[in-house]
């Protein structure tokens, strides 16, 4: 057989050489059998017991297609569990049962021909997807009443190449990246749950390429390479070996920079810049130390209000903060107060749908129009600042008036804890998110009342370009390397250090190492990004000089699109550090 | 009134710009769940179980689609209150843009 290269779409970076291993669907197979009449109520038992089954195993891959993915894609596991209570389905099951007296699969399978038939007659094409949500719960179903375990198809006796028609959300989950030396799948796009999870657990991956069970057996070596989104099938040994220097050159590169997690993140010239994580979970926080970082610069407290039933109390929160303050000490942790509403509610605070949540009631706008369930949250992190080195930030604020009210509720609740003589740290930095258009015009006032800014460019690019990045057909406009943006993040630079305090960046683009250069030159003082990416910053910030760059940024400023940008950040990181093997 | 059977009917058209697709379809069962009676869709000659996730999206209404409701039990009237004031709520999520 000749060696064949097939292309999709690189999703994670990286090469894989090694044997393949398919992951074939199982075929369910549900016969027919007559069940006794005194049997009958067991079997309707069966059949509830499966329901609830299938219900946990829904919610729980719900759970984790929340944490991973933003709004839309989870919502689909709504109408699956609605399908466990669809009298068409469940009813009908039932009835099948009792009359026709068949075991519970059976009747089910019916029940599911029966939809097809209809879905077919009525033959639309979004139609034809909702009939993939039925087959997808009525599989399940059938799985949970013959008592069939799902195993985990990904754990391999030897490590190998995952090959897949399409990974979900709750395969992804599974997979253990010391067996699973690279993935590629047939479906799926750049934003994928495969392309999100494989480039958060480092493995090598490619997407969206069609025919590749068809053209691939089991246990044939294959190469992925991430970077270029290229399958070679049956490769010669000269291809291998192509691949191996390319996999010993990356290794080489990240191998090189291990030796900074103890070097400080300053350029050749001596400035210093401060590079810090953002984190979702305390469990994180030691990696922080680990991986050479200054500190936390976001540390999101979404996650105690989201992942639990209920609201947590100040003591739940207090043990979580203190836990992460701990940890850090005597690096800084920047706890950004709840920015809950938009895409993200608990569901113990009821609010109404609206039809713009961005631009409606969100982060500081609920903390202030809820100050009791704001001021447990800044109890918890007052608690917590006596044990380490703790600051504060106010996310989303747009009118000064927002920013005076929090203060206030904060001095409020520091007195209620000098009153019950819990003692907290005085001098505790204050901050606030710089992150719309109306912050940064303010910049030069707001500055008078906090210690620090944080811009988080994220939303900050949302709101200046008035563009979803989330909606496809306006999502090429949302860049945050914009001119718009830059010169946003410029003016905020200028007005805080006009006022005397740091202006940090917490979005996306301190993770970006195109814009490293960028950011340094228009003086933002630290960036806060992902651990994983934190080394490869820290690296570009030793290669470069600080001498010379302020004008380089003010150049960026004079750009008229965001092409212009990134051809000039491109160029600015290629004079400076060497070639990236990817 | 009391515990008394009650039947009734009525019509509204769907006002939200993409219709009746997987979300506000979910929230229409999941709201009829709540009550006793049983609740059915009309449209043209298609009937289907409101309660029916699937059968509430068989109806493909888009916006502008006439629906006939029809209820029947104890609860039946408040049921349809209830629905009628969902639809006129365009179920609480008009966002523009949006494709679900």
């Amino acid at each position: 057989m000749m060696e064949r290269s097939l292309s999709g779409i690189g999703a994670s970076q990286g090469v894989a050489i090694g044997p393949a291993r398919l992951i074939a669907e199982r075929v369910l197979v549900v016969k027919p059998r007559t069940i006794p009449l005194k049997n009958i109520p067991a079997e309707l038992e069966r059949f509830a017991r499966a329901i609830e089954q299938t219900a946990v195993a829904i919610k729980k891959i719900q759970l984790k297609a929340n944490k991973l993915t933003a709004t839309h894609q989870a919502e689909i596991f709504e109408v699956h569990l609605s399908l466990l209570q669809d009298p068409m389905l469940v009813d009908r099951t039932r009835e099948y049962i009792r009359t026709q007296r068949i075991n519970a699969d059976y009747a089910l399978l019916q029940a599911l021909q029966e939809y097809q038939k209809l879905f077919n007659e009525l033959g639309d094409e979004t139609l034809q997807d909702r009939l993939v949500d039925v087959k997808d719960v009525g599989k399940r179903l059938i799985e949970f009443i013959q008592g069939y375990k799902r195993t985990n198809p990904f754990k391999f006796q030897t490590p190998g190449i995952l090959l897949a028609h399409n990974l979900t959300p709750s395969d992804t989950i599974h997979l253990d990246r010391n067996k699973v030396l690279g993935v590629a799948t047939e479906l799926g796009g750049i934003g994928s749950h495969t392309a999100i999870l494989t480039r958060a657990l480092g493995i090598p991956a490619v997407v969206g390429v069609p025919r590749l069970l068809a053209s691939c057996s089991e246990n044939e070596t294959i190469i992925v390479n991430g970077a270029s989104g290229e399958v070679v099938l049956r490769p010669k040994q000269k291809t291998i070996h192509r691949y191996t220097l390319k996999q010993q050159a990356i290794a080489r590169f990240e191998h090189s920079l291990r030796p900074l997690v103890d070097l400080p993140a300053q350029t050749r010239d001596g400035k210093r810049i401060h590079l810090l994580c953002n984190i979702e979970l305390p469990e994180e926080a030691a990696d922080v130390k680990a991986i050479g970082a200054d500190g936390i610069g976001l540390f999101r407290t979404e996650y105690l209000f989201l992942s639990k039933n209920k609201l947590p109390s100040e003591m739940t929160q207090a043990t979580e903060y203190l836990k992460a303050a701990k940890t850090l000490k005597p690096l800084p942790v920047t706890f950004r107060t709840f920015d809950l509403g938009g895409d993200k509610l608990p569901a113990d605070l009821v609010v109404e749908r609206e039809d713009n949540p961005f631009l409606g009631y969100r982060a500081i706008r609920v903390s202030l129009d809820k100050p009791r369930l704001f001021k447990a949250q800044l109890h918890a992190i007052l608690r917590a600042s006596i044990h380490g080195n703790v600051r504060l930030m106010f996310p989303m604020i747009s009118t000064l008036q927002e920013l005076l009210e929090a203060k206030e509720l904060l001095e409020e609740a520091r007195e209620e804890l000098r009153k019950k003589k819990i003692p907290f740290d005085e001098q505790m930095p204050v901050g606030m998110m710089v992150e719309t258009p109306a912050a940064v015009m303010l910049s030069d006032e707001l500055a008078r009342h906090v210690d620090f800014f944080s811009i988080g460019t994220n939303d900050l690019t949302q709101y200046a370009l008035a563009a979803d990045r989330g909606n496809l057909q306006v999502s090429h406009i949302y860049n945050q390397l914009d001119p718009s943006v830059l010169r946003l993040i410029a003016l905020t630079v200028k007005n805080g250090h006009a006022a005397g305090i740091p202006v940090g960046l917490c979005g996306n683009l301190a993770s970006d190492p195109l814009a490293t250069i960028l950011l340094i030159g228009l003086e933002v003082d630290d960036l806060s990004m992902a651990p994983s990416i934190l080394p490869e910053i820290k690296n570009i910030i030793r290669s470069i000089s600080w001498r010379g760059l302020r004008a380089l940024g003010r150049q960026a400023l004079r750009l008229n699109s965001y092409e212009e940008v990134r051809h000039f950040a491109a160029q600015l990181l290629e004079q400076w550090v060497e070639e990236i093997p990817y | 009134m009391g515990k008394k059977k009650q039947l009734a009917t009525c019509k509204v058209s769907i006002l939200n710009r993409l219709g009746l697709h997987a979300r506000p379809a979910n929230q229409l069962v999941r709201m009829a769940a709540r009550f006793d009676a049983e609740l059915t869709l009309i449209r043209d000659d298609l009937r289907v179980n409101g309660k029916s996730i699937m059968g509430v999206l068989m109806l493909q209404a888009e916006q502008g689609a006439e629906l006939m409701l029809e209820a029947e039990g104890i609860d039946a009237e408040r049921l349809l209150e209830a629905v009628v004031q969902l639809v006129a709520d365009r179920f609480n999520e008009e966002q523009p843009g949006e494709v679900t």
